[in-house]
């Protein structure tokens, strides 16, 4: 029974970080139109952050881990996607892969292939006790951090004169201009915002994995991204759900497969995957936005 | 004067284009065999496969203008079926002990092991093409991802046919390293893209890739189009996997997973992604660029003893990356700007040369509107 719980609890954790991905892959969707195949660097540089400052008081950490994942989101938008904006969609992908090649193999050269350790945050390592089971505080801080992100955000955009102007040009870019709504600080601020959800769940998940390499970007992003398109593309609430649900599956995969089906998981879960594109490609929750017009 | 429609047969105009494609690459393979050392002639083996690859990719992405993250998984399978077929039964023993036993005795002259890779990878192009080909766009790119994530996924994890992660050996390396047969494979190649390309049903594919709407309203299967344009290229980039297979020797799943696939498709975005030319160019340049930056990643930059970085590990890629970013800035079609070599290229070219203007073939692919394939009424200035 506690095996159960436990795991229901590591499903939900996975998610919840998943979730903040995926939130951050369809904002920046939402707004631009394009997706940022790049976005999974966010995380990667807010990893290595956390490794380069093992030394620091955690807040401080967490402060310069976040900073240098907005940094890095803003310098995408700046150097990579304005640039290429009106460009077809195939182009930007490429583009937005050439980005994160770019920064992938930086790290290399700088940091070298070995993964780094990254010492915990505070008490992030340990775990507490609820009720008799053991609940380990990374699982416990995904959840919270999550919940109190996402009702910011949802503060955000819905009482703030910023969420506003984000909101009409995730729906109607060339009209929100024509309104006076700056397009190009509005991209801006949609992909630092990004960048801060990205940082917070690269801290969550270097937390609980305890190490980062180059690569360390590329499952959540592809998760992320994932989730958004299961979630149904376009909508912000969407992605939640979808990239919740993404994560949680990896996890009830992990454990619910016999054992020597369990190799096969990632398998199994990209067919699925698959599957509910080949069935349903606009996602689980449909977006009105997303209708092509001819 | 318009060449290309009228009275000269669509086909000829494929078999110009070839043959100038083919020129164009065999006259750089002689030069990296003539004036090159050996590493220099095999960095000429690699980028002649890789131009296989390349072009096998433009059969359907250029042509259809859906993307496909997922192609080199083709290569993957043209690279095992060939490597299984080649081994001796004694390595077969040693490496994988779960083949069935007909497969286990065989083996067959690499020749014809690359070809059925080609034909194994072509089947499993039309089992996909059913569910894919109705994707575009966004979609399209995320299930071909899907793709390649489970092939390399199912081939990691069946050890006792792939030897999974620990990598497989045993194909026969001699024959591709010859300069000859690499490039006799990349004309090959080529040659099949450019009938395909002018061929009814390329054009139609192709009509659909510029307006699908408009194009459905005139007739076209964009079904149909795009399952036969998906099975070709799957067949062509199964032999380049094939090739691969060859020019590595030893090989695991990773071989066929991320990089390559960025290598392929940046080669076809830099280059151009709606026309051969493009294939061909992007492929030759990024191949130029790559053997310059391995010399300085293997070596680091040195002057004069001041600073030493050693080796750099990683400096191609960021190389291509930079590369790549760039050109499709300036560029976003590509360096050849969805225009073909026509024969006017050539004309414009000899007369620049003659009034002493830049010699350099790659830096001015130049485009007039009698340039047979080209898109619609754009017309570049150089």
């Amino acid at each position: 029974m506690t095996q159960v719980i436990q795991s229901i609890i590591d499903a939900t954790a996975l998610g919840s970080i998943v979730a903040l991905f995926a939130l951050g892959i369809a904002l920046v969707f939402g707004v631009m139109r394009v997706v940022n195949l790049a976005h999974g660097e966010i995380i990667m540089a807010a990893g290595y952050t956390l490794v380069i400052t093992n030394d620091w008081p955690w807040v401080a950490r967490i402060v310069a881990a976040i900073l240098v994942g907005v940094l890095v989101a803003m310098a995408l938008q700046v150097a990579v996607f304005r640039p290429m904006k009106g460009a077809n969609a195939v182009t930007i992908m490429v583009g937005s892969l050439a980005a994160a090649a770019l920064l992938q193999n930086s790290a290399l050269l700088w940091q070298g292939p070995t993964p780094k350790g990254v010492s915990p945050l505070s008490s992030l390592g340990e775990s507490t006790e609820i009720a008799g089971i053991h609940i380990s505080n990374v699982a416990l801080m995904s959840v919270v951090v999550t919940a109190v992100l996402l009702l910011a955000l949802t503060a955000l955009f819905k009482r703030t004169s910023l969420g506003l102007r984000i909101r009409a040009a995730a729906e109607d870019f060339e009209m929100a201009r024509l309104m006076g709504i700056r397009g190009n600080a509005v991209g801006l601020a949609a992909f630092a915002i990004a960048g801060v959800l990205a940082a917070a769940g690269g801290i969550l998940l270097v937390s609980q994995t305890g190490t980062v390499t180059p690569m360390a970007g590329l499952t959540p992003m592809l998760l992320g991204l994932i989730g958004t398109i299961v979630g149904g593309m376009g909508r912000l609430d969407g992605a939640v759900v979808g990239g919740f649900v993404l994560g949680a599956a990896t996890v009830l995969l992990q454990v619910i497969l016999p054992l020597d089906l369990r190799p096969y998981r990632d398998a199994i879960l990209f067919t699925g995957v698959l599957l509910l594109i080949l069935v349903r490609p606009e996602g689980l929750l449909r977006s009105a936005a997303l209708t092509e017009r001819v | 004067m318009t060449k290309g429609t009228g009275f000269m047969g669509k086909h000829t105009e494929a078999a110009m284009l070839a043959a100038r494609l083919v020129g164009l690459i065999a006259l750089f393979t002689g030069a990296a065999v003539l004036f090159g050392s050996p590493s220099v002639e095999r960095t000429a083996v690699f980028g002649l496969i890789i131009l296989v690859a390349v072009v096998g990719l433009y059969v359907f992405m250029g042509t259809s203008g859906v993307i496909s993250f997922g192609h080199v998984s083709f290569m993957a399978i043209g690279a095992y079926a060939t490597t299984i077929l080649t081994m001796s039964p004694v390595q077969k023993e040693v490496q994988l002990e779960g083949l069935p036993t007909f497969l286990q005795n065989m083996e067959i002259s690499v020749v014809i092991a690359t070809l059925i890779g080609g034909v194994l990878a072509a089947i499993f192009g039309l089992i996909l093409a059913a569910p894919l080909m109705r994707l575009s766009g966004l979609a399209a790119g995320l299930a071909t991802f899907s793709v390649l994530i489970i092939v390399r996924e199912v081939i990691r994890n069946s050890g006792e046919v792939t030897r999974g992660a620990q990598g497989i050996s045993g194909v026969p390396t001699d024959i591709i390293n010859m300069p000859g047969v690499a490039l006799l494979c990349a004309a090959g190649a080529i040659i099949i893209a450019s009938f395909y390309q002018s061929s009814s049903s390329g054009l139609r594919l192709r009509a659909s890739r510029e307006d699908e709407v408009a194009s459905r309203a005139i007739g076209v299967r964009v079904m149909r189009e795009r399952t036969i344009a998906f099975v070709i290229s799957a067949f062509i980039t199964g032999i380049a996997g094939g090739l691969y297979a060859q020019y590595l020797g030893t090989f695991g799943p990773d071989a066929f997973y991320l990089s390559l696939t960025f290598l392929v498709i940046a080669m076809l975005v830099i280059g151009g992604m709606m026309s051969l030319s493009g294939a061909v160019l992007g492929t030759l340049v990024v191949t130029i660029l790559s053997e310059v930056l391995r010399k300085t990643e293997e070596s680091g930059i040195s002057l004069g003893g001041l600073i030493d970085t050693g080796a750099l590990r990683g400096l191609r890629d960021i190389g291509i990356a930079i590369v790549t970013l760039v050109i499709l800035m300036m560029r976003p079609d590509g360096l050849t700007n969805g225009f073909e070599f026509g024969s006017s290229t050539f004309s414009r070219l000899r007369r620049k040369l003659k009034r002493g203007g830049e010699g350099n073939e790659e830096a001015t692919p130049a485009k007039t509107d009698a340039d047979e394939a080209g898109t619609g009424s754009q017309s570049a200035r150089t």
